[in-house]
Parts: C-alpha cells; structure tokens; sequence
C-alpha cells in the first residue's frame, strides 16, 4: 500500500501541490488534471526524485526515503520525456537500464526479449534507436518501466505516440498488470483512463478534487449533459449560451454536445469522464 | 531584422562567454603587467637617457650610444640579396635554383633590395625612440615568429588565439541550441526557420567580433597606458633601432612598402579581424555538416594544430608555401606580418592567405548549407 | 560493478577516440621531443649507443679510478678513426690523417665560412669532406658522434664540472662565487664526488620537455570524453530515470568515479606507451644512472629510473584530477560549448600547475629545501595533491548537494 500523506510541495514561495493525501493498493489508478496542476510533480515525488516540503510518502507503512533503494527497486517509472542514447539498440539500453534497476544477469536476456515481445519491437531489438519513430522510443519506454516486474508502475503521458493500435494493446498490458500491483497513469487522454482505470484521482488548484471511480464521477453530471444539432447561423449565439463539450461539423448544421446545469430542451445524452473533465477545470 | 536580434540575444544573454572573455581578458592583463613590470625594463630611466635629460641614467645612456653605434649604420650595408642566398642555403638547400619557384622568391627579395635602397635613401631608417623601448614594443606587442618558445607570451598572438576561440564557441553555441534545447523540429519547420541558421552566423561573427574588439582593446589600452611610447608610433617599422639583436641575421624588420609602427598595429589588427571572421564562418559550414557543436570545436583545434604542422612535413618549394597559407600559420607569425622574414612567403602573403581562406570559408558555408538544407 | 563498467563504456566514443589520437600525434610529431632524440638539443643520433656501452664497462656512474679506463675506451675510438681518415684522398691531400687534425680543420674552415670569409673551391670541397665523413652510411659518422659525446665527458672533467680536483675545480670558481654559498657548497660538493653519473643531459631534457604535453594529452582525452558524457546524459534526460532506478543517485557517485578512474588510466596509458617508447630508444641504458649530475640542478642520489616514475605519477595524478574537474564541469555545464568553454580556463591551470610542479623539481631557488630528498621529491607533489584534493572537494560538494537536491 503507497500513502501519500498531507504533502506540499514549494518551488521557492510557489506552491506545486498542497495537502495531498491518498491511499493506493493495487489496482490501476488514472491521474487526471490540466497543465501545470502538480501532476508531474506529484509523480515526481512518488519516484523520489523530488522531495516534499511538509508531509510524507509511505510505503506499507514506512516513509519512502527511509526506504530508499528498496522502495525506487519496486518502482517502474515511465517519465513523461522519456532519455534514450540514441546509438543504443532496444535491446541494449535495456540491458544498460536494468544494471541501473538491479536486475540480476541471470535470464536478463529473456526478460528483455519477452517484455520487448510484449510492446511489440521484437522485430527491432538490434536496430539503433536513432532509427525508431516517436512510437517506437514510447514503447521502448514502457518496456523499460515494466521490465523489472515493479510492484509500483508510474507513467507519465505513457500513450504519447502511440497508434490506435499500440494505444490498446497498451491498455491491455497495464490492465493486466494492475491485478496485482499499483499503477499510476497519468494522462490527458480521458480515453484512455476512462476504458482501464479502478480510481481516478483529479487534481484540481493544487489539491485533490475528487478520488472516486470513472461511473460515479460521469453519474455527477447525470441529467446536465445534452445533444443538440444547431444550424450553422446560430451557433454562435448557441455557445454564449451553454459550455460546449464538443461540436461536430455536419451539412448546414453543428452536432454539439454540450454541459446545462439546469434542464435545457434537448435530448439528454450518457455523461462521461470526459464531459466531467472538461466542465470541472472549465 | 528581428530574429537576428533574437538570435544576438541569446549570445548576449549566455553566462559561460562573459565568463571565459573575463577570465582571457583577466589572464592578459596580468601576463603583460608581469611583462611590463619595472623590474624587467626600467623603460622610463632608458627614455631620459635617449633623450640626454639632465636626469639620464649613465649606464642606460652609455647602452643607447652603444646600440647607436652599431646599428646606425646596419643599412649602408644591407644587401637583401645575399640575405636570401644566406635563407635559401639554411632552409630550403633543396629547392633548385633553376626552377620557377626559386626565381619567383629570388624577384621578390631583388624588391626588398629596392626597398632596402629607398630607406637608405630617404633616411627612413632613423627613428628617434629608444631601443629598450622598441625591443620591449617589439617583443611584447608582435611576438616575432623565431620566437617559437615565448609564443603564447606575445600580446596580438594570445589575444587572437583567445579571439578565435571565443568566436568558435560563441557561434558553435548559437547554432546547437535548438539541438541541445530540443527545439529542432518546431524551429526548422517554420516559414524562416532553416534562414534562422544563417542569421545565426551572422549573430556570432558580430559577436565573436565584439568580443576580440574586447580582447584585444583592454590588453592594448594596458599596454598604451604603461608604456610610454611617444614618438614611437609613427617611427617607420623599418627602423633600425628596431633591430633584434638576438637573432641569427641581425637587421632591422624590413616591410614590403613604409608602414610606421602604429600602421602595422592597424594592418595587423585588420588581419586578425578577418581571422576572426574566417573561424567563425568555417565552424559554422563545419556545422552544417557535422549538426554537431561539440565535434565541430574538438575538429577545429585538431585541425588548427594539423594546419599548424603542416609546413613542417611539407618538402621547400610551391607545395610548401602553400602549405604555408593558412589561419593557423598566420597566426603562429602573428608580429611579422607584412615584414620580410621567410623566402617562402611573398609581398601579399597575409592578404592572399586571407582572402582565399574567406573563399574557402564561404565555400564551406555553401556545401554545408546545402546539405543542411537537405 | 556492472554499473559501473557500463558507465566507462559511456567514454568510450570512437570518433573522440580517433580525434585524440590525431591530436596527439600531432603533439608529439610536432612539439615532442622523444622523436627527435637523441638528436636533440645538443644530443647525437649514437648517444645512447656510446654511454650504453660505457655504462656496460663502467656502471651507471664513472669513478676516479676508472678514469684510465675510460680514456683507453676513447683512444680506441681515435684509433678506429684514424683508420678510416687516410681513406679519403682529400684528407690525405690535406694532411689530416689525426682526430686532433681532423676537429681543428673542420672547425677552421667553419670559422671562416661563418665569419663572412669566402672559402676557396678547395676549402669548400675540404668542408663537404669533413661533412661527408659524419654521415650515418659512413663508419666515420658513427665513430665522430660517439668521440663528440666522449669529448663532453672530457670536457665536463677537465673543467671541474665532474671528479673534480683542486686544480680543474677553480674553472668554476667565477661561477661558483656568484650563485651564493649555500648553493655554491652544494655544487662544489657535486662537483668533487668521486663519482660521476653516466646519464648525458638529453634523457632528462627530453623529460623536462615532454611531461607537461603528455598531460595535454591526458587532459584533451578526459575533458572531452567525460564532458561528452555527462552533458549527453543530462540533455537527453538520462539521469531521471537513473535517479528513479534502483541504484538512485548514486548513479552520480558511481560516474564521479568512472571519471576518476578514467583520468588515471589514461594518465598510465599515456605513461606507459611514451616510457616504451622512450626504452625502445634507447633510455634502458641509463635507468640505474643518478640524475645528480652537472646538467641538472638536483642534488639527491635519485636514479633516472625513480626520476621517471616520479615524473609518471605526477602525470597519472594531474590527469586523474583533470577527470574529477572535468566531471565538475560537466556536471554544471548547461551543454556541451560552456563545457568546453569552462574546460579551456580549468586545462591551461592545470597545465600551469603541471608546469611548476615539474620545473620545481629541479629548482635552484632554495638549494637549502632541495637538499633534503622528501622535500625534493614531495615538492611537485606539494602542488599536484593540493590540486587533487580541491577536486576531490568539489566533487564531493556536488554529491552532497545531489543527496538531498530535487531533480527536476
């Protein structure tokens, strides 16, 4: 169990995240919030590399940093800008990675060999990363981070680059993991964490706003999320009028769907995470 | 107009150049202060000795009318002709004196005899300044070639070998920053984004530009300021009081046309600007092949010291002098320039060696663009 | 220990690699003196063949007592000699069929050529004998050199310089009278030992020469490779997965020390391939030779051997401290140009500091401080320790300052 308790973090007199506190068994937990919210930071300092100003993280029990190389050994960390040498192949930057992790020799090659088979880049173990596209380095990322077979997996914008297809298989694989282990994704692909995630933390003005589950955090705007078709003329007054959650071009007209709090005379439609995304940080 | 201000900005705006032109310009002023200390030329008691005040010292005025006496006469018998058998016999014996090479060096020394003639004539010989003085100018300020061991001693050779540097890295940052900031792919795509990188050199030749105006300008001012040198800036180079003693062939410096002692000052320092410039511009075509600060500095001093040694592995005769014609060299002679002193270099040497280097410079910059662009 | 190996293949880059090579064959082509040696300075190309040999009959050094022998040793050379000049018809022509004939010809007919006269076509032809006969193809060339070298050793007895006498040693008095009395005791006393070292002055001038480019050598490979390194892995964003890893900062630690471990293993390569280059030509001979003799200012009986690996661990050390100033730099370095602008300052003060801490080994500034062999020989490391030791504290400052820093 990972305990985050009351931590602030300053950058000088700025603060970054202000009394944080969560409780993360297993289970995959998705870590929603807009730019500049702590996100990061409170990633950060779930993998030690930043420390908190006041409070403390805890690891069943025992502080983290008390911990130290113990704890940051359970921990795959998949940083939102993911280094790589770029002369390096895959199979040799993990190689170099899990020297670093503490991995024993013994089966490291299979290890490596099956969790590269896993994101799928077996093909390209031996070809030098210079020549891979943004995909390719996000997957060899992801492999490095579960390799070690971490009981804490931390990803930062782990779906970045990826296709439709690799997005899911992606998901599959984390999905999987999470039985077992924690795994913090944090992300702006609503998408993504709305399909996989147990919890969904929300960080909103530097604290936590909400920690609940994907049905309960749409059900809150159960009866305010609404579809309408608007003709092209009057959208504009349309948007003055209501927050738009998105809108779609069609012939002579926009299919919008928007966010009312009180009734509005359209047709109702499924609230979803991202719906609450978008009106909660509107 | 405004991303070459950006891009001049971001040079003024980088700690690390100020640091090192600092620590240059911190180094040279102490090296010429050690130089010009009292104790090693009591210049001011050799001046009330030349100029006979009442306050003479004894001793210094008997070296000066010793000096006098011996070198006044050094151009009656002058012959610049038997200078370049004597050269030729020592430094080059293998060069066959048949061959056009050996007539084209023989032409340019039966010039310098000409020369010689003109200054026995006109009595451009005869400045009136102290000999202690001059040596001190001569050996501080210009760092004469034979000079090999106190190379780095010389004012105008420390200040453009700094200069040069300083440039390269000041020009080599500005092109690598959007590699090292990882900004490549959403400057380069821009409309003016490939232009940016010849702005950028641009910004660093400014730059490296104004930065050896410094280093050359404070070690300059110190020395003015130390050295009285009064009448002798508009002495004739030529001078024989200018004569160094110490050397194997001892006569004065004989210039190929009259340049007074302030006028090669300006002349040289000309050159060095056009060093400046070259190194600026040959790194910055270096990069555009290589994408790579790093390498291109590295590359650039193991090809400074390769241009250095050249002339050494380099048999007498075409092949040798061009050899000969490079930044590096040029540098290594920086103090005889425009002075006689090698039959293997001719009247235009520096500005020849100059303006091809510029070419080349410009030429690299070309190719490399190209390619870049690609 | 994986970790650590696979932080040192990080040095490891093979155009740096082949750039370092090429910058040091130009040092050593171009400013070296062993390539040159022993024709340098005043050194002749069969030096170490002729003190080889003596060094073979007499010991490293040459006593009073062996004076007879050795002067039997140079008339056997003159008599070799004399063998091969009445194979010249010119020579014959000229009457110089004697050594002694042979130096005062040649030098006669040089005076006059250097003094501005005009030689005859004879003297001319006589001159280009003379020259002639000192040719490496010719068996007169090897046997001139070698009495050239024996005529210095003569020369160093019989003006006082070595096994001096009463007589012999007031040629230097003028000198001696002039350098104060604490060193004029000393000399004195160099002076009259009654035995004399068989090292010429070129192995140590060679030394002198080389020691401060084989550590711009050194200092060219470490700042360039550990600046490469430690700037790459922070532009590339290396050190927040480290960092997060396992091993933790100590990735920082770990690299302090591949960089130290980097400086002094190049400081021995460079050491080791220039001392087998140095034996290879020859100074094997002279290993058991003491370095206290006229041409050096020392006054300890410290063998050529134990000069070298002195010489050697100054190298290793300021090389060693060149990786730990390096790995300063690059770890405060934005990128990779205030690297090298900020390793341009720090590589010219170590190269000054290298430069008195060698000069100082040979000193006559405090003969009284010379005298005394730990002080002699702890001198330079008097300068390179200090230098160590505030690197050693930098780095130290910085992994502190890692320990408890955020990462950001």
């Amino acid at each position: 169990m990972l305990t985050v308790d009351n931590v602030t973090k300053y950058y000088g007199k700025k603060p970054a995240v202000e009394n944080i506190s969560l409780s993360l068994g297993n289970g995959l937990y998705g870590l929603l919030a807009p730019n500049g919210a702590g996100k990061t930071t409170l990633i950060k300092m779930l993998t030690t590399l930043l420390t908190p100003t006041s409070g403390e993280i805890l690891y069943c029990g025992t502080p983290i940093e008390k911990l130290g190389a113990e704890y940051r050994g359970l921990v795959g960390y998949l940083p939102q800008r993911f280094g790589f040498y770029r002369g390096n192949t895959p199979e040799q930057y993990l190689e170099y990675l899990a020297a670093l992790k503490g991995m024993p020799g013994e089966g490291l090659a299979e290890k490596i060999d099956k969790v590269l088979d896993k994101v799928g880049l077996s093909g390209s173990k031996k070809v030098k990363m210079k020549k891979f596209s943004g995909g390719m380095i996000q997957r060899v990322g992801i492999a490095q981070a579960i390799m070690s077979d971490p009981k804490i997996l931390i990803l930062d914008e782990p779906t970045a680059g990826l296709d439709p297809k690799e997005r899911v298989r992606f998901r599959n694989i984390i999905s999987a993991m999470s039985k077992e282990r924690t795994v913090i994704l944090s992300t702006h692909i609503v998408s993504d964490i709305e399909s996989i995630a147990n919890r969904v933390i929300m960080i909103k003005d530097r604290r936590v706003f909400r920690d609940s589950t994907v049905p309960e955090l749409a059900g809150e705007l159960e009866g305010q999320v609404f579809e309408a078709s608007v003709p092209d003329g009057e959208y504009e007054a349309f948007e003055r009028e209501y927050f738009v959650l998105s809108a779609r071009q069609e012939q002579g007209s926009m299919a919008v769907r928007f966010y009312s709090p009180s009734p509005a005379p359209y047709k109702a439609a499924e609230p979803n995470l991202e719906d609450f995304f978008l009106v909660t940080y509107r | 107009m405004k991303i070459f201000k950006n891009e001049l900005k971001k040079l003024i705006c980088c700690p690390f150049l100020w640091g090192l032109l600092l620590v240059f310009t911190a180094f040279d002023v102490v090296m010429l202060l050690n130089d010009l200390s009292p104790g090693n030329y009591d210049y001011p008691t050799m001046y009330e000795a030349i100029v006979g005040s009442e306050n003479a010292d004894e001793g210094a005025a008997e070296y000066y009318r010793d000096f006098y006496s011996y070198y006044s006469t050094v151009y009656d018998s002058l012959d610049m002709n038997e200078i370049f058998r004597q050269k030729m016999a020592l430094y080059y014996p293998e060069v066959p004196q048949d061959s056009a090479y050996f007539r084209w060096a023989q032409r340019n020394y039966a010039e310098l005899q000409e020369r010689v003639e003109s200054i026995r004539k006109t009595g451009e010989g005869n400045g009136d300044f102290y000999p202690g003085q001059a040596f001190l100018s001569g050996e501080r300020l210009y760092m004469p070639a034979f000079r090999i061991h106190r190379r780095l001693c010389g004012l105008l050779s420390r200040s453009l070998l700094e200069s040069m540097i300083w440039a390269a890295l000041a020009v080599l940052y500005l092109e690598d920053f959007e590699r090292v900031n990882a900004a490549e792919e959403v400057v380069f795509s821009t409309r003016q984004g490939r232009g940016v990188q010849l702005k950028k050199v641009l910004a660093g030749a400014l730059y490296g530009l104004s930065g050896a105006a410094v280093l050359f300008g404070v070690p300059l001012g110190t020395f003015a300021a130390a050295v009285p040198m009064r009448g002798l800036w508009g002495t004739s180079v030529s001078a024989f009081a200018l004569t160094e003693p110490t050397t194997f062939f001892a006569y004065p410096f004989v210039t190929w046309a009259k340049m007074s002692v302030l006028g090669q000052l300006a002349a040289s320092l000309g050159l060095c600007a056009a060093l400046v410039y070259i190194t600026v511009a040959t790194c910055a075509g270096a990069y555009f092949f290589a994408k790579n600060g790093f390498f291109v500095m590295l590359g650039a001093g193991v090809a400074f010291l390769g241009t250095l040694l050249l002339p050494f592995a380099v048999p007498a005769g075409v092949g040798h002098t061009l050899s000969m014609m490079s930044p590096a060299v040029l540098w290594y002679s920086a103090g005889m320039w425009f002075i006689e002193f090698d039959p293997a270099r001719g009247r235009w040497f520096e500005v020849v060696t100059v303006a091809v280097w510029t070419a080349a410079a410009a030429g690299i910059m070309r190719a490399g663009w190209r390619r870049y662009g690609e | 220990m994986k970790i650590l190996f696979n932080e040192a293949k990080k040095l490891f880059s093979p155009i740096l690699l082949i750039m370092i090579i090429i910058f040091a064959f130009f040092v050593c082509e171009g400013f070296m003196a062993l390539p040159f040696w022993p024709q340098f300075h005043v050194g002749s190309p069969y030096e170490t063949e002729v003190y080889g040999e003596l060094i073979e009959r007499f010991g490293p050094t040459l006593s009073r007592d062996e004076l007879p022998g050795f002067y039997e040793f140079e008339e056997g050379l003159i008599r070799e000699l004399e063998e091969e000049l009445p194979k010249s018809k010119l020579f014959k022509e000229n009457g110089i069929e004697t050594y002694e004939g042979y130096l005062e010809a040649r030098e006669e007919l040089h005076t006059k050529r250097d003094t501005g006269g005009t030689l005859t076509e004879d003297e001319k032809a006589l001159l280009e004998e003379c020259e002639r006969y000192t040719f490496r193809e010719m068996p007169a060339g090897k046997l001139l050199f070698e009495l050239q070298d024996l005529d210095r050793i003569d020369r160093d007895i019989e003006y006082g310089r070595a096994l001096a006498t009463d007589e012999s040693i007031e040629y230097e008095r003028d000198y001696l009278d002039m350098v104060g009395e604490e060193r004029a005791r000393l000399l004195e006393e160099k002076f009259r030992s009654e035995e004399m070292s068989l090292l010429p002055a070129t192995p140590v001038e060679v030394i002198k020469n080389d020691v401060l480019l084989l550590t711009i050598i050194c200092f060219a490979a470490v700042f360039s490779a550990v600046l490469l390194m430690l700037v790459t892995d922070r532009i590339r964003g290396i050190y927040p997965l480290a960092a997060a890893s396992y091993t933790g900062k100590r990735i920082f630690k770990v690299q302090a020390v591949v960089c130290a471990g980097y400086g002094l293993l190049v400081g021995v390569l460079v050491c080791v391939i220039y001392g087998a280059a140095l034996i290879n030509k020859g100074a094997g001979a002279f290993l058991d030779c003491p370095i206290d003799n006229y041409y050096n200012d020392f006054w300890v009986k410290l063998s050529y051997r134990q000069y070298l690996l002195c010489m050697a661990l100054a190298v290793v050390i300021f090389s060693g401290a060149a990786g730990l100033l390096s790995y300063i730099i690059g770890r405060l370095a934005a990128n990779y140009i205030s690297g090298l602008a900020a390793a341009i300052p720090a590589a010219v003060a170590l190269g000054t500091a290298v430069y008195f801490a060698t000069a100082l080994f040979f000193s006559a500034q405090s003969a009284w401080v010379l005298e005394r062999f730990w002080s002699s020989v702890a001198l330079p490391f008097a300068i390179t320790l200090p230098i160590c030791a505030f690197a050693a504290a930098g780095v130290g400052l910085i992994l502190k300052r890692d320990r408890g820093r955020d990462l950001l």
